[in-house]
């Protein structure tokens, strides 16, 4: 091990924690501005080194989370912007533009990763198959066309016909999970 | 679903998927305007989308190794001087799902229960000495020479800011296990306690200090320790891998003996092992290990013999499998969970 001033070392504990407490949180959080994955983990990245380089100067009371969110919302609005896809309609339909959007809290209990499992399971196997490629795999639509030597037309329809029906298998969870904020709002 | 739609639904999943275009996302952008019902179905997908994007997310991450590639960022930034450009951040293909090894003992590091409270201070002396104290979990802590610690719940560590060349020196109490890395010249030493002293070369071991009469007890799990009482450092015992001393103001003597307790790491590993374990011993043990206040309403259950491995189990999985295993009944209250029962059911 190099020798590293102790004041390093010390901080470099902390920030481990905090981090691996953050980061997950934080991805998903990005990745409701950007929809793509290597882009979310990146801006996360960033925002933690961004953090790292000026943490004598700020203040260690201050929500380190908060913090790491609004530099991740500026980062995020920007790549939209520099990519042209930035729009600011829809933006605000999700709630995402203005004001910073709130980190969301733990939408996944064991149980509801079950009825999620289940409802996958479900799916017709070329139309689940395309479904985990894109949404677990975070294959984009034309790789994922290539990969299975289909239209990318079809993975279109098929990604709707998934989503039409996890819409209907969770509709009682996302009840259940908004009825659950509220009560932790109160 | 009316084939107009399949149009609009495709387009809803394309945006969320980040495959729209400025003009799609225009057109999308219309749609919505145009009726209540169509805002309606957009939010309504945008729900199991964030449910399902939740879990693929948590599911693909790795923090472990987005901790790596962060270090190696910033030791970049450092050795360069420079800030560089956040988004040039490089992420490695390959996946090394073993940690790397720095000391010439080897043990897998497990964190086991939730948000550990750590409080590391410094107060002025004539050579800083540094403070680490577990409050509500487990806490690990990084030593100058690279020795690596974890310390359970209530313990604490005190080293100096950097070490003398002739020796390394701490002082320790409660319970915790240390890894030590190899300095042939320069001994560590372990004050446990008030009077104990272990004399450490390179090796990993656990240290608990925490039992009444002022005993402390050391478990080796690699390598070779010396442990004396500190007014008579002739009297070494040495201990061998496997091996537990315990040193007691009490008695005059030490006591050497081979190392029975499989579950002297489960405060660490999350890993408890019983094979016809009394279930008092598995209800001690449970609460040690999860902080719970469990209590036997029959001390004669007490004996009941339970045979189980729980491996990162919670404390509530553990009790389903007592319950259901001895035919006991488990009642809850307030912070008390009581075990009854009235035989074994061999």
């Amino acid at each position: 091990m190099e020798e590293q001033p102790l004041q390093q070392i010390l901080d470099r504990t902390v920030f481990e924690t905090l981090f691996k407490e953050h980061f997950k949180e934080l991805v998903f959080f990005a990745q409701r501005y950007v929809k793509d994955f290597d882009t979310s983990r990146e801006v996360v990245q960033s925002a933690f080194v961004t953090l790292w380089e000026k943490r004598e100067t700020l203040d260690p009371t201050r929500n380190v989370k908060a913090y790491l969110a609004s530099v991740i919302h500026n980062r995020c609005l920007n790549h939209l912007r520099d990519h042209k896809k930035f729009n600011a309609n829809l933006l605000s339909l999700e709630g995402l533009s203005g004001s910073i959007a709130q980190t969301s809290d733990d939408l996944i209990a064991k149980e509801t990763e079950l009825i999620i499992q289940q409802a996958i399971d479900e799916l017709p196997e070329k139309c689940r198959e395309i479904f985990l490629l894109n949404r677990f795999e975070y294959m984009k639509y034309q790789e994922i066309a290539d990969h299975l030597g289909i239209s990318v037309k079809t993975v279109e329809t098929q990604m709707s016909k998934a989503l039409q029906h996890m819409r209907v298998r969770l509709a009682d969870i996302i009840g259940i999970l908004a009825l659950m904020a509220m009560w932790n709002a109160n | 679903m009316d084939p107009n739609n399949t149009y609009y639904n495709d387009l809803i999943v394309k945006y969320f998927s980040g495959e729209a275009n400025e003009q799609e996302m225009a057109e999308l952008n219309l749609w919505l305007e145009e009726s209540p019902e169509n805002l309606k179905l957009f939010t309504d997908y945008r729900k199991s989308w964030e449910v399902l994007e939740q879990l693929s997310v948590y599911r693909k991450l790795d923090v472990n190794d987005e901790w790596k590639v962060f270090e190696k960022t910033i030791k970049g930034a450092e050795a360069d001087s420079t800030i560089t450009s956040p988004l040039q951040v490089e992420y490695r293909a390959s996946r090394t799902k073993k940690l790397v090894v720095r000391f010439a003992a080897i043990a897998a590091i497990l964190l086991m229960l939730c948000v550990s409270g750590v409080i590391i201070y410094r107060y002025a002396a004539t050579t800083e000495t540094i403070t680490l104290v577990a409050t509500t979990g487990n806490s690990e802590g990084l030593l100058p020479d690279g020795s690596h610690v974890t310390l359970a719940p209530g313990s604490s560590l005190a080293y100096p800011e950097k070490f003398t060349k002739e020796a390394r020196i701490v002082k320790f109490q409660g319970e915790g296990f240390f890894e030590v890395s190899r300095h042939p010249d320069q001994p560590f030493f372990i004050e446990a306690g008030d009077n104990v002293r272990i004399e450490v070369l390179g090796t990993s071991f656990y240290v608990n200090t925490c039992n009444s009469d002022s005993m402390v007890e050391v478990i080796l799990t690699t390598g070779k320790l010396a442990v004396y009482r500190k007014d008579q450092p002739d009297q070494k015992t040495i201990l061998a891998p496997g091996e537990k001393v315990i040193i007691s103001d009490k008695q005059p003597r030490v006591e050497k003996s081979v190392n029975t307790d499989v579950n002297y790491m489960a405060w660490k590993s999350g890993k408890l092992v019983f094979e016809e374990t009394p279930l008092k011993e598995v209800v001690r043990l449970l609460n040690k290990v999860y902080r719970t206040d469990v209590i036997l309403e029959q001390p004669e259950i007490g004996n009941c013999l339970i045979t189980a491995t729980f491996e990162n189990q919670s404390a509530d999985a553990v009790l389903h499998v007592i319950e259901e295993t001895l035919s006991l009944t488990i009642t809850r209250n307030e912070k008390q969970v009581k075990i009854s029962g009235t035989g074994c059911n061999e």
